[in-house]
């Protein structure tokens, strides 16, 4: 099957945002909940491990399907009624 | 004995090291926590995977419960650099994306995924350009299927093009009898053949996102 025109420059971004140094799935995903945390609290200033998270998930779609899953579920548990609220 | 606590209840009031505590330790506490840890996933992966996303409910149980035993597994590796709720969910999370994934592709065949014909840069070219910028346009995406002809390995050209068609790294590797972060590794180094060969092709990164105004 072809590769549409939005999926090759899909291809397109992810080599030009390709860095010589990234983060591998497994190193994000150890990361995930703490940048899920970061991010939700509003915290732009970002450590380097967590910027290496931020690059990654850019570029791999299934972590960051996994961290928008992630936050999703976590906004509903601690929201109003949830069974973590505060 | 006191009634064990619901889920409400058992999100307010248990901390992170209790959490912990409880989990790692036997008898009633251990059980009332795994039975609460069970509530707070369940619930959590029901309302993020909704809205045509999900799993049925039959499933979602099977995904938590894997997902209890696996926290239990790897309890003594959560540094408390966020919530346990959080970091608990984000096991569960993984385990039901990799259900779903496997779900949706276990029947498409790496071969049907990607093959070398795939890429046709004259796709790619943006309607309505004038010629001078769909010159431009054509000259990247030539010098990318060249790139992907003459550099990559057939690994690298055959996870790169599957991957990009939308199958999930996960499969693929399952397919190539590897795993994931080998898989990323792979496509990884494909990108990087990329990324030079253009460069070398004089199409630097900057080059290419104006071209193409990303």
């Amino acid at each position: 099957m072809p590769l549409s025109r939005d999926q090759i420059h899909s291809l397109l971004r992810e080599v030009c945002g390709t860095c010589p140094d990234e983060m591998t799935c497994e190193c994000c995903l150890d990361e995930i909940s703490r940048f899920v945390e970061q991010i939700a609290a509003g915290g732009r200033d970002l450590c380097e491990t967590l910027r290496a998270v931020e690059q990654h998930i850019a570029i791999c779609p299934e972590c960051r399907e996994e961290y928008e899953v992630l936050r999703l579920a976590i906004e509903e548990l601690r929201g109003p009624g949830g069974p973590c609220s505060s | 004995m006191s009634e064990p606590l619901t889920g409400v209840e058992a999100g307010d009031r248990r901390s992170d090291e209790a959490w912990v505590a409880d989990l790692a330790g036997d008898g009633e506490a251990r059980e009332r926590a795994v039975g609460e840890l069970r509530v707070v996933l369940l619930g959590g992966l029901r309302r993020a995977l909704r809205n045509g996303r999900g799993l049925e409910d039959a499933a979602l149980e099977d995904v938590v419960q894997e997902s209890v035993m696996r926290i239990l597994a790897k309890l003594d590796t959560y540094a408390g650099r966020s919530r346990f709720t959080t970091w608990a969910m984000s096991v569960a999370v993984h385990r039901a994306m990799s259900e779903l994934r496997h779900r949706r592709w276990k029947d498409v065949s790496l071969d049907r995924a990607a093959d070398d014909s795939d890429f046709q840069p004259e796709r790619a070219v943006d309607d309505g350009l004038g010629p001078d910028a769909a010159a431009e346009q054509k000259a990247v995406l030539e010098a990318m299927r060249t790139i992907i002809d003459r550099d990559l390995t057939d690994r690298q050209r055959q996870a790169l093009l599957a991957s990009i068609g939308g199958m999930p790294l996960e499969e693929i590797a399952r397919k190539m009898n590897s795993n994931r972060n080998a898989l990323y590794k792979l496509t990884f180094d494909a990108r990087k053949k990329l990324k030079d060969g253009l460069e070398q092709s004089g199409f630097a990164a900057d080059d290419v996102r104006s071209i193409f105004a990303f």
